[in-house]
């Protein structure tokens, strides 16, 4: 009888080791009317995909110099996995060699501040505010599609398009969070959010399996997925 | 054992089956063969692993094993030696003729190499094969299964046969020679065992499996497990029991050899019989299996 109890006990140790380790957790928003667009959602502007990471000490020239090569990598991955999921993302990233692109970069980047402030006051997993002031009621008011400015809806006629996307990840030594969002200028409005949070430290190798997930999200939603 | 499978099935109910897209990068079934196995030996067998969620898998596999031993067979192989060692005698009858007994000269040589054939001398010829189904949790966070750190839970059932053959003197005629002292002529016979035994298991581990190339894996497991014998069948016992030993002994108990036998035969029986029966507690066995994701 000692030995089954025994027994049990290593058991339920190494189950547990096994499956409380976890994960990832996954949180995707959308329209109502998401999905019924999917035909239309075929040329997509990527607003150079970020990656920054976060250490408690203070950041030097060798720190920079790194990440600025995984966000060169990064930008590479957006692309190329892009493309396997049958997306065609854009991706314009201020790389020194080609000066036109810089130009864009920077004329975008005030879009993706906007897009940033939108997203910035709603109940997600980047917010976890702890406060009785951020009440569930006040959180809602900002929850779904907060409106963008109007004066970007310009935008779809210079780019062909009126969705423009944002991909970043933000990552420090115990966690990670990646966010994909797409927005519509010609609504003013975000038409699609996913927010991920993982937990351990990333690596430079792992940033394809991100965006390998993310990008099969995006479809798997367009195909009519389960709407929040 | 209930508690085992009783906890098992709780823990199942609580455990946190992740969500999210499932796949190394969209692959889902993995292919492996055992290239290392504590219990079977070398590419004893397969595995097919099937990622079901993102972080459980589901895994059949089969093993076999194929090979012969004589760690339990050392004091037959004694009686081996010397019957061969009787060649001598049998072809130099100390100046005796033998016309009237025509199975006085028998051709050990003959026998011996007849039987080399089939089993080899003074081994037993083991095979287990082994049905497994498993499933894995693993606990990785940025990559979906089949890569990462895992639990591993299952049971198998299967079956273990053992085969083997020993040689042992049978006295055919005692005559005495010119000094009138008794001389013993034998031939050499062949008996074979066989027991087959059904079992069935549970066991669980822990293992990582990393994922090279988005094609290769290599799978490195640690199993504990407990099992039963369902049943077992038994061919031509009697002629390999502690019976036909004594009665070996009986006869040859002039010789030193068997005298050795005498003292250690039960024994070795004992061990015999301890052996036939590996699962029939608790057991520990690793693994590495290298595969392909195939799809």
């Amino acid at each position: 009888m000692k030995i089954t109890s025994y027994i049990t006990w290593i058991f339920s140790i190494v189950f547990l080791a096994g499956c409380g380790v976890n994960t990832m957790k996954v949180n995707t928003m959308q329209t109502e009317d998401f999905a019924e667009n999917k035909k239309s959602f075929k040329k997509i502007i990527c607003i150079a995909p970020n990656f920054k990471k976060y250490t408690d000490r203070e950041m030097d020239n060798e720190d920079y110099l790194a990440s600025w090569k995984i966000k060169e990598k990064f930008a590479r991955e957006t692309e190329r996995w892009s493309k396997a999921s049958g997306f065609q993302y854009v991706v314009y990233f201020p790389s020194a060699e080609a000066e036109d692109q810089q130009a864009i970069y920077t004329k975008l980047l005030p879009l993706r501040r906007s897009i940033l402030m939108a997203i910035s006051n709603q109940a997600n997993s980047l917010n976890e505010v702890d406060n009785s002031m951020f009440s569930d009621e006040n959180k809602g008011v900002f929850v779904v599609n907060t409106v963008l400015p109007a004066e970007w809806s310009k935008l779809s006629e210079e780019f062909e398009t009126p969705y423009f996307s944002m991909i970043e990840m933000y990552a420090n030594d115990n966690k990670s969070f990646f966010i994909h969002i797409v927005a519509d200028v010609l609504k003013g409005r975000i038409e699609y959010q996913e927010i991920r949070r993982y937990s351990g430290k990333v690596k430079p190798s792992y940033l394809q399996h991100v965006l390998y997930d993310s990008f099969r999200t995006l479809k798997k939603n367009l195909k009519g997925g389960k709407k929040r | 054992m209930k508690r085992l499978f009783l906890t098992l099935l709780i823990l199942i109910l609580f455990a946190n089956i992740s969500k999210g897209q499932v796949g190394f990068l969209g692959k889902r079934l993995a292919i492996k063969t055992n290239a290392i196995s504590g219990l079977e030996g070398l590419f004893s067998g397969f595995e097919v692993e099937y990622v079901v969620k993102r972080n459980l898998t589901f895994c059949v596999g089969f093993r076999t094993s194929n090979y012969a031993t004589n760690f339990n067979f050392a004091d037959f192989e004694n009686i081996n030696s010397w019957i061969r060692n009787q060649e001598n005698i049998f072809s130099n009858p100390i100046g005796l003729k033998f016309e009237n007994i025509s199975y006085t000269e028998p051709n050990t040589n003959t026998i011996t190499q007849g039987f080399k054939n089939k089993v080899k001398d003074g081994d037993m010829k083991s095979v287990r094969r082994v049905y497994d189904f498993s499933f894995r949790l693993y606990s990785n966070s940025y990559l979906s299964a089949p890569h990462g750190f895992y639990s591993q839970y299952g049971f198998g059932f299967g079956s273990q046969t053992y085969e083997g053959g020993i040689y042992y003197p049978n006295k055919i005629e005692e005559v005495f020679n010119s000094n009138f002292n008794s001389v013993n002529f034998y031939e050499e016979s062949f008996e074979r065992y066989k027991k087959k035994e059904n079992f069935v298991n549970v066991y669980f581990g822990l293992g990582y499996q990393h994922v090279f190339s988005k094609w290769v894996t290599l799978d490195f497991n640690v199993n504990m497990g407990a099992g039963v014998i369902a049943n077992s069948k038994k061919s031509n016992q009697n002629s390999y029991g502690n019976e036909n030993l004594a009665i070996i002994l009986n006869d040859e108990k002039d010789f030193s050899r068997i005298g050795n036998l005498l003292g250690n035969g039960n024994k070795k029986i004992d061990e015999f019989n301890s052996l036939s029966n590996p699962f029939s507690s608790f057991y520990l066995s690793g693994f590495v299996k290298l595969g392909i994701l195939v799809f």
